[in-house]
């Protein structure tokens, strides 16, 4: 019974708004935004408006024609000076590590990452080769370099780093908060070891 | 996270440095709104993972931690995998970025903007209690530009502030 009881909660029991993490109300929109099915609901919001947390946008008196929006909205990210600017899309797929994922997962994402023209962060399990096959934008996770780009010692390798940064796939890499910037990492040497910064010990 | 994004922002622009550095928020993003409310509070661009799972079909089984996801996604299981079909799957995540992209669009003219970079943190509402409203600049009030560099930060960075050195945020004072 206990191995039954999360699978009856989440199909008999909760509510289209209490299910966590995330609840049935947002997992339907997903489901539909995926299968291009329509995506509204009848009869105004399922949430309590009144509850204290909600948030909201007011709508303009001056609103626009949504069609004269653009639909495939961007940022530049490089600086003036950078010789390979990279126009990312405003949504891209987070850090999820091939190895937590599997390879078809990360296959499907990056396949998507290809087909809708935005950006796949590669997570700390760093580059794998089914994060290349498709062709799809990567953002390639340094993090705390344990993966991808670290010398036998621990340390941070110039080289690896600099030839994986050279693949077309590769756009971005931002470190994890636990290490310093490529940039500085690329400068410092020898690269301090993984979780040298101490961690917060409190909860998260 | 949006505390955390919130202070971010605010130390960058104290610096002076928002201008030059790209935020990227990611937590729990899953519609448009969620885009649109990092976007009012700074970031330039937002990434998702969990709901990226669940256009490839994740049906939240919570088994990632166990290798026995039935779906297909958290598993290094071969029998497991192979119901996970590529190439339906990659149409699903692209299907669901655009679709997740063109919701942030509506709501941009729906609140009379052109584009994300236009989105203020006074373009947010929270109710904070039965009795009252609060605006997201009253929650998340701006810092002065620049105001990090001549020392003088506003009253919630203060701590912080005196306390960060070059090698870490918890310094001994």
């Amino acid at each position: 019974m206990e191995a039954l009881r999360p699978k009856i909660y989440q199909y008999f029991v909760e509510s289209d708004i209490d299910g966590t993490p995330i609840s049935r109300a947002f997992r339907s929109v997903v489901y539909q935004r995926s299968k291009c099915e329509l995506a509204t609901v009848p009869f105004g919001t399922e949430f309590d408006v009144y509850r204290a947390g909600y948030e909201w946008m007011n709508h303009s008196l001056a609103a626009r024609d949504a069609r004269s929006v653009d639909h495939d909205l961007r940022v530049r990210v490089g600086s003036p000076d950078c010789a390979q600017p990279y126009d990312a899309s405003i949504f891209n797929i987070s850090a999820m590590s091939y190895g937590a994922l599997s390879k078809n997962a990360v296959l499907a994402l990056n396949g998507g990452a290809k087909l809708g023209n935005f950006a796949h962060n590669t997570g700390e399990g760093s580059i794998s080769d089914h994060h290349l096959k498709p062709g799809g934008d990567l953002i390639w996770q340094i993090g705390t370099a344990y993966f991808g780009c670290r010398r036998k010692d621990g340390s941070f390798c110039e080289e690896t780093f600099a030839e994986r940064s050279r693949l077309d796939s590769v756009r971005g890499r931002p470190a994890s908060p636990l290490t310093s910037s490529p940039s500085t990492a690329a400068r410092a040497a020898p690269a301090p070891p993984p979780r040298s910064i101490p961690t917060r010990s409190e909860p998260r | 996270m949006r505390e955390g994004l919130a202070f971010v922002i605010d130390a960058l622009l104290g610096f002076d440095m928002k201008k030059d550095i790209r935020v990227i928020a990611s937590g729990k993003i899953i519609t448009g709104f969620h885009i649109i409310r990092t976007m009012a509070l700074g970031a330039d661009m937002a990434c998702s993972a969990r709901a990226m799972m669940l256009a490839l079909g994740c049906i939240q089984a919570l088994e990632c931690n166990k290798n026995t996801c039935p779906t297909g996604i958290t598993t290094q299981n071969r029998g497991l995998l192979a119901g996970l079909v590529v190439s339906d799957k990659r149409v699903r995540v692209a299907n669901f970025h655009k679709e997740t992209v063109k919701a942030v669009s509506e709501l941009l003219a729906a609140a009379g903007l052109e584009a994300t970079q236009d989105l203020q943190r006074r373009d947010l509402f929270r109710r904070c209690s039965m009795m009252q409203v609060c605006r997201y600049d009253e929650i998340y009030p701006y810092p002065e530009t620049g105001c990090l560099l001549h020392d003088d930060p506003p009253e919630w960075l203060q701590r912080d502030f005196s306390e960060a050195s070059s090698s870490s945020f918890q310094g001994r004072v």
